[in-house]
């Protein structure tokens, strides 16, 4: 196998992957090879993402999550509990804004600079007889690192899974009612990284209302166990933001072949003062079977108003 | 009527103002043709659309700018109102039309006419679209009859 080591600038990542793109509908012989996931995160160098990794495991940090250009420590690199953060990435893409983005393409302003990706199909070979393809009709990447191999499905399906994949947190307001906030997570602990996961936070208006919707895909790593998620509405004040309601999700587990959890709409109270509003998406997570515990770093909606008693709108600057 | 295509087209009237792209205005559109006269809305061309403004947030660094709307902005908008509007019992709009409403008299603009359902419904404390759904039946029957 190839085992390569990602070393630009600095990154540790213990990275060995094949790529190998199957086409569906592929059934092989024996056990499929998820039961011990590796981290096949495809992490751009230099991205924020990349930065980010670098610093917590430069720190041998031993519980981490990086978020949105931001690292978050919940245990040091003695193993004690804390609740440390740092934003420790900068840009290295941040798009003109002078310069309209193509029409005709979804805005990934993160596109990757480096295009030394080392998830190359044909790299290296794999003995593709020893897997069973379960998912029928798509495409899958199958990964072998030092811890393992898994099997995937393929990125690249829809913007949801391909749009801000580089670590930082992106957003879109598609007219005045409506908007989405996409944040890209990897976590791991004193030896790397041991997976990542996407969220996003679609928020609609209506009249003097807000109600979400929360997706979480699984990108890579083992399965994903998420509880005590929130969507929280928070109204800004000039002194301190209040809460103006707290908003449960159930609890939802994400993997290879579960990699996507859209939870069911959660629908926000009456908005009666003359403010600005936003919604912050919070959670606890843990790969499944283990007793580690992240909380992940806040996900915030993009801020929206509601003057006087009119309808509660986002600016959409046209 | 049970659908949308069961209203008249708009003619590019000025009698009646587009409702703006939002499942809950749109609901209100199809409450006033179901509880108060179908002649009152009608089913026309989508307007343009404005630009979308994105931005990217790294660190505390938020970079913002904006481009134009796409198709598939159009089907995120599209798939969330109908979401809106089936969970308030009303049928989807077709792809690609909008709605035209007349509005009761005495109000000129569809944000004022919100603006007073915003307030008759503020104390109602509603939160799914059903219930925004019965409170509306009740509400525009009585605002276009006070207008008549």
């Amino acid at each position: 196998m190839n085992l390569s080591r990602i070393t630009e600038k600095g990154t540790t990542l213990k990275k060995s992957v094949i790529v190998l793109a199957i086409i569906a509908g592929l059934t092989l012989g024996a056990t499929p090879a998820v039961a011990a996931p590796p981290p096949d995160v495809d992490i751009p160098a230099g991205s924020p993402l990349a930065q980010c990794v670098d610093r917590a495991t430069q720190a041998k940090f031993q519980e981490w999550v990086c978020f949105g250009g931001a690292l978050q420590v919940t245990k040091d690199e003695k193993g004690n509990q804390t609740d440390h953060k740092e934003r420790v990435a900068e840009d290295p893409e941040a798009p003109d804004p002078g310069k309209p983005a193509d029409p005709g393409k979804p805005a990934d302003p993160g596109k990757p600079a480096d295009p030394g990706n080392p998830n190359a199909a044909g790299k290296a070979s794999i003995n593709t007889a020893s897997y069973s393809i379960s998912s029928a009709s798509k495409a899958v990447v199958i990964t072998t690192t030092s811890r393992g191999t898994s099997v995937r499905p393929m990125k690249g399906g829809d913007f949801y899974d391909t749009w801000c994949e580089t670590g930082s947190v992106c957003g879109r307001t598609v007219n005045a009612y409506q908007a989405e906030s996409k944040g890209n997570a990897a976590y791991g602990d004193q030896n790397g990284v041991i997976g990542s996961f996407d969220a996003i936070i679609n928020t609609q208006l209506s009249g003097r209302q807000a109600r979400w919707k929360v997706t979480l895909i699984w990108d890579s790593g083992p399965s994903l166990y998420f509880k005590g998620m929130n969507v929280e509405c928070r109204q800004k004040g000039f002194w301190q933001n209040t809460s103006c309601g707290n908003h449960s999700i159930p609890e939802a587990i994400i993997s290879s072949t579960n990699y996507r959890y859209p939870a069911a709409t959660l629908y926000g109270n009456y908005l009666s003062a003359d403010a600005e509003y936003f919604g912050v998406f919070g959670s606890m997570f843990a790969p499944v079977g283990t007793g580690y515990g992240w909380t992940m770093t806040p996900l915030n909606t993009y801020v929206w108003r509601c003057p006087g008693t009119y309808n509660c709108t986002f600016p959409t600057g046209g | 009527m049970n659908r949308w295509t069961d209203l008249a087209t708009w003619q590019g009237t000025t009698d009646q103002v587009p409702v703006p792209e939002s499942g809950w205005q749109q609901l209100i559109a199809w409450l006033v043709a179901e509880s108060v006269s179908p002649t009152l809305v009608m089913l026309g061309p989508e307007p343009e659309h404005g630009p979308v403004l994105e931005y990217r947030t790294v660190a505390v660094k938020t970079t913002e700018w904006h481009r134009a709307f796409t198709d598939e902005d159009g089907a995120v908008v599209d798939e969330a109102n109908n979401e809106y509007l089936a969970e308030a019992g009303a049928p989807p709009l077709p792809a690609g039309t909008a709605v035209y409403l007349t509005l009761p008299a005495g109000v000129t603009s569809m944000d004022e006419f919100c603006a007073e359902l915003n307030k008759e419904l503020a104390d109602r404390n509603l939160v799914h679209p059903r219930e925004h759904a019965a409170a509306l039946r009740e509400v525009l029957p009585r605002r276009y009859q006070r207008a008549g």
